[in-house]
């Protein structure tokens, strides 16, 4: 416990100052969503009222508790038998430093949305939805107890299925919504059971004492409230695999990853705030916040369970022609990282990737966006029936769209684990991490989670370069004329690309030692230089393969027609899957009922009603 | 007159004025009825505002005689007029009246035979709300009756094409259980004595309190002549009552009745059906069945968890199954009141909170789902879902309120189906370290239901709602599809309201039904178990 004499403004004055920018958004939402006819095509002025001086206050919050201890206020919620349940605010160094990169990326974002969303049906729509998912997304990060993270956190998955679903009259992006909302709730009722056990054997959801008993368990030093025939450790097990469960749908990470490709039916903006920045990084969040509460077997689980999914989700990158595609995969893998982070046990390796990851991935997606939405409209104006966001009718836009291309080359040599920028960072502190782990684990078998990790370098630098070509090098059919990027755009791609590089994060620019960040979330480095050294490699090696493919020509196993592109293209067949498993026998279940219901149960009722009339109307006709 | 008596027969006098009044009157008589439950949306809210301020116990008690008989050598019948309201009920008054008032309003669609059917409904209103205040069991039995014969009419004279065979059915199920109850009734009354006149009694409050039992009745505690067949006599007593409940919730597999009479009632019956009828079921259990018979619950505890289990799950496939719109919504109402039933069983303080919230919680949701489903019907006099398509665009402010009823109803947090659902299910599985009646298990399979309740709303969204717009009726629907009326966005937006702020605060409820439930939860456990524990001496069970 550090003296909290290091606070200049009181404690309670910051807890308010995050209500503030809770509340902000909210009040936004509800303005443009009662006025949408009033404010119209200038809603985005009142999402920006809310959402800048959401940023400046967050800002200022994180001054505050930087390298102090944290604020938490709360007030009694509901009243249950002899248990209070409050709900308040916390904030400390890991919940400041998400709230600012929410708000500075959500700011930016609705910038680039005015240019992007211009003259559609629902522009105020949009922007009343954009801000309740700010809204639901600051409550999630500030939330003090496990009940209302999680009530946050279907929020947030409510906004994202309004969102995926924008435009409401294209029947895939319904779809997809409804995919999206319903593989979440798989994991919520993991999520929810986890919250019912730890609720029964301890009486509150205030995370810092849920993580405090539970340690205490796990230590041996303590015991649960009520224990029935099981052991403690049993069911603290059980909670930490139903809280992974939660964190696996929300993060899409494998086997509930499934929705993250589809939700690219959203408007592109929307894929970079929620399905790539923010919400999706919840899952990583909720087991950053929750480590305390897992049992050294749950943690294996998730690094083994982030590690594969960083592997798989890049082996379909590797693949796809949509360009969204291949940045929805990407993310799914670049997050597999940081819950293989949390799982070898470096929470603060884990929270820096996810804040690297949050400024390069929004930038990579918005400048994609940049991208289809001018191609899209040269297309329509042009009469021609192409797909703007299929990587196929791409090409050459290096010199058509510069500022896009020089940001979008910075935000993928961050993804790559370039040097000097800023994935490269994060990205090493978790390699060498994992590398200790499995060390320490002393298995064979723990030595698949580093592989699976390096490995992913070499895929990632292999499908960004691919993409990096197509997109921007390879000689196209049509010939572009110089697209003209707005100011609206201009601001976003250049601000994110700036937080791309090193520093950024750190002003070493090989390590993250030393550095504000890393002291302040009490990063622990260990020195492996031969990590560095062996990604680097690896990243050159997987640059080179691609670049030898779609620049040289060269023939690969992946060339059209192979098995193996196939079963990538398709996502190693899960939907195809899960459709068999699940969903079939579902629909197939509630017909059965349904019959049932009718035929047997109802036939009875009719049977012995029928019956009882022609028994009556026999014994009319018989003279009775 | 207190305030409890004006509120039970201020809605059946109006029923004898509109019975009695010129036929030119006749255009006043919905708006008359939309008075009268204001004039009681006021009353109850008022009352349910000077309970919240000391919630404990029951207030508002009228207590007069009403009805003494001699009965020669059986003794004497002794009926009160006592009325009075806890936390349990003083939710349940103010959803009455409030749910009165929706279905009022929705009343515009009736254009035939409108004295008849005002009347009717005021009397129903009478009915109902006399059977949450009634604390006398022959008063109680009296009002409850009362309730059948007005939907037995309004669904058989107003409903839809197949409107006689719902009513006959929805009649005889629901007499199937009352009968029994009528002699499970009179059984009490012969084993219980009021402690202050020393003739027996039917106020339910003694009938709680073992040391009004005499020893040698048919319903004694802890008395070997408490016998009915072999078995003991209070397990029967409790399983009849809890049939004839259980009838009216409905649980699985007694609930054939509703889905037909869901479809077949106009949609203010419709409205009052899922918001209130199907509370009093929950309310009757909770009241009498662990009032009355503690013993029954604790050892049937498991068997009503597995029947709540049950319903939550096959009510969520059915609905899943369903393509007519009211007939999802009367499977989903199956699916949300077996969460009561799981609440119920599990005897705690958070199951049965949770179970008062849930049904308060799905009384106002319900009310909405049918008002919407109408909305829909009156337009087009369809309600089969494949034959809508993209909605949305044509109705975007319909659509707003679909939306948020759906996710309301889905369990979204911030609105009210959640809290319902988490605190019923925490109780459930919580009661494996609490008190030993349901396993965890329960708890964890229940939860899927919250799963494929999403699926059934979603899918419902998407395949009418959402996608390009293209109707069954074609161009006449495009016409005649138009966006909410003044009227109705006069209902949905309040019913809206109430639901997100209910999920924000839930202590507005829970302040008002923690004190009384735990009494309850703690007398159900502690009293059955005692009470249990003796049948088990005496009857080896």
């Amino acid at each position: 416990m550090q003296a909290q004499a290091l606070h200049t403004f009181p404690l309670n004055t910051i807890t308010l100052l995050g209500l503030t920018v809770l509340l902000l958004p909210l009040l936004a939402s509800a303005l443009i969503a009662a006025c949408a006819k009033l404010f119209g095509k200038k809603s985005h002025v009142v999402a920006l009222l809310a959402s800048i001086p959401a940023l400046l206050l967050s800002m200022f919050i994180l001054t505050q508790v930087w390298n102090s201890s944290s604020a938490q206020s709360d007030i009694r919620w509901i009243s249950i038998g002899t248990v209070s349940i409050h709900t308040g605010i916390l904030i400390d160094a890991t919940s400041a430093l998400m709230l600012v990169m929410v708000s500075f990326i959500a700011t930016l974002v609705q910038v680039f949305s005015v240019y992007y969303m211009k003259g559609d049906e629902g522009y105020a729509r949009y922007f009343a939805y954009l801000s309740l998912f700010v809204f639901a997304m600051f409550g999630l990060v500030l939330a003090d107890n496990l009940l209302w993270l999680y009530i946050c956190w279907e929020l947030v998955g409510f906004c994202s299925y309004l969102l995926i679903g924008f435009w409401r009259e294209r029947d895939a992006a319904s779809q997809a919504s409804k995919k999206a909302f319903l593989m979440n709730r798989v994991g919520d009722l993991g999520f929810l059971v986890g919250l019912f056990i730890l609720y029964s054997q301890f009486s509150t959801f205030d995370l810092s004492a849920l993580g405090i008993s539970s340690q205490a368990i796990l230590h041996g030093d303590a015991s649960f409230l009520s224990h029935i025939a099981v052991s403690d450790i049993y069911w603290l097990h059980a909670a930490g695999f139903c809280l992974l469960i939660g964190a696996l749908a929300k993060s899409a990470q494998f086997p509930l990853h499934t929705w993250l490709p589809d939700a690219m039916e959203g408007p592109t903006p929307v894929s970079s705030l929620i399905h790539a920045a923010t919400m999706v990084v919840a899952g990583v969040y909720l087991l950053i916040r929750m480590s305390p509460v897992f049992s050294p077997e749950v943690l294996t689980t998730i690094a083994f369970a982030g590690a594969f999914t960083a592997f798989m989700a890049a082996t379909i990158a590797a693949v796809q022609q949509d360009i969204k595609k291949v940045l929805a995969y990407s993310t799914i893998s670049q997050l597999g990282y940081m819950v293989m982070a949390v799982g070898v046990g470096s929470t603060a390796a884990a929270f820096i990737h996810l804040l690297t990851h949050a400024f390069f991935k929004c930038l990579l997606f918005l400048a994609s966006g940049v991208i289809i939405h001018e191609l899209k409209h040269y297309f329509e104006h042009e009469g021609m029936h192409k797909d703007s966001q299929d990587m196929r009718n791409m090409g050459g836009l290096r010199k058509k769209l510069p500022l896009t291309f020089y940001t979008y080359s910075i935000a993928a040599a961050a993804l790559a684990g370039l040097p000097f920028f800023t994935g490269f960072l994060s990205k090493d502190v978790i390699l060498a991490q994992s590398l200790y782990w499995s060390a320490a684990q002393g298995e064979v078998l723990a030595y698949l989670v580093p592989f699976f990790g390096f490995a992913t370098v070499l895929l990632t630098a292999f499908y960004i370069t691919r993409q990096y070509v197509l997109v921007f090098f390879k000689k196209s059919d049509v010939d572009f004329p110089v697209f003209k990027e707005p100011v609206l755009v201009k601001i976003p791609l250049v601000l994110l690309a700036a937080c791309s590089l090193f520093p950024l994060f750190s002003l070493h620019p090989f390590s993250l030692e030393n550095s504000v960040l890393a002291e302040g979330l009490n990063l622990d480095i260990k020195h492996l230089p031969l990590v560095p050294l062996g990604s680097v490699i690896l990243l050159m090696t997987g640059a080179g393969w691609a670049y030898a493919i779609y620049v040289k020509g060269l023939i690969s196993p992946l060339s059209s027609g192979s098995i193996l592109r196939k079963f990538l293209y398709k996502g190693w067949y899960i939907d195809e899957l899960y459709q068999a498993l699940f969903i079939r026998p579902v629909v197939a279940v509630s017909g059965w009922m349904k019959e049932f219901d009718t035929k047997v149960i109802d036939g009875f009722v009719n049977f012995r009603y029928w019956s009882g009339v022609w028994q009556l109307s026999s014994a009319g006709s018989t003279g009775w | 007159m207190g305030y409890l008596s004006l509120l039970i027969f201020l809605p059946l006098f109006f029923a004898l004025v509109i019975w009695v009044l010129p036929k030119r009157f006749e255009p006043m008589f919905q708006a008359l009825s939309i008075g009268v439950s204001a004039a009681q949306v006021i009353i109850s809210a008022a009352l349910y505002y000077m309970y919240s301020l000391s919630p404990e116990g029951f207030r508002f008690a009228e207590h007069a005689d009403w009805i003494y008989l001699q009965l020669g050598t059986l003794g004497s019948l002794d009926i009160d007029y006592f009325v009075a309201v806890d936390g349990l009920s003083v939710g349940l008054v103010l959803l009455t009246s409030i749910v009165m008032f929706i279905a009022a309003i929705a009343s515009n669609e009736i254009k035939e035979n409108k004295r008849g059917y005002f009347a009717l409904f005021n009397l129903l209103g009478t009915a109902v709300m006399g059977v949450f205040c009634a604390l006398d069991f022959f008063l109680f039995y009296v009002f409850y009756e009362l309730m059948l014969l007005p939907l037995y009419f309004l669904i058989g004279m107003w409903g839809g094409p197949n409107r006689e065979y719902a009513s006959v059915k929805f009649f005889i199920y629901t007499l199937f259980g009352s009968v029994f109850m009528l002699l499970v009734m009179a059984g009490l009354y012969f084993s219980v004595t009021d402690p202050g006149t020393g003739h027996h009694t039917f106020n339910m409050l003694h009938m709680m309190d073992e040391a009004n039992y005499s020893r040698d009745a048919i319903f004694s505690i802890g008395s070997e002549q408490a016998v009915l067949f072999g078995l003991p006599a209070r397990l029967i007593g409790f399983a009849v009552l809890f049939i004839a409940f259980a009838i009216k919730i409905p649980v699985v597999p007694l609930h054939t009745w509703l889905p037909d009479a869901h479809v077949e009632a106009p949609t203010p019956i419709s409205i009052i059906l899922a918001g209130i009828l199907l509370k009093i079921g929950a309310y009757g259990i909770i009241r009498l069945c662990l009032g009355i018979f503690p013993d029954g619950q604790v050892y049937f505890s498991y068997w009503i968890g597995v029947i709540g289990m049950v319903s939550i799950l096959y009510g969520a496939f059915n609905a899943l199954a369903s393509s007519d719109l009211k007939r999802m919504i009367a499977f989903s109402s199956i699916s949300h009141m077996g969460f009561v039933v799981l609440g119920i069983a599990s005897l705690t303080s958070e199951g049965l909170n949770g179970a008062v919230y849930q049904m308060i919680s799905h009384g106002v949701l319900s009310a909405m789902l049918f008002f919407i489903a109408g909305v829909l019907y009156n337009r087009v006099h369809d309600r089969y879902i494949p034959n809508f398509r993209g909605l949305a665009l044509q109705m975007p402010r319909y659509t707003t309120f679909v939306v948020i009823a759906f996710f309301a109803s889905l369990g979204l947090p911030g609105m009210s189906g959640f809290i319902g659902e988490v605190f019923t299910l925490m109780g459930a599985f919580k009661s494996e370290s609490v008190n030993q009646l349901l396993p965890r298990w329960f708890a964890i399979v229940s939860a899927t239901g919250i799963l494929f309740g999403a699926a059934y709303f979603l899918w419902t969204l998407q395949r009418m709602f959402f996608g390009a717009r293209r109707f069954f009726g074609g161009e006449a629907w495009h016409r005649a599809l138009t966006d909410l009326s003044a009227r109705e966005l006069f209902v949905l937006l309040p019913l809206g309201l109430t639901t997100i702020i209910l999920g924000v605060y839930p202590s507005i409820i829970f302040d008002v039904t923690n004190l009384s439930m735990n009494t309850i939860a703690d007398h159900a456990y502690r009293s059955g178990s005692v009470y249990l524990n003796m049948l088990k001496v005496i009857f080896g069970l």
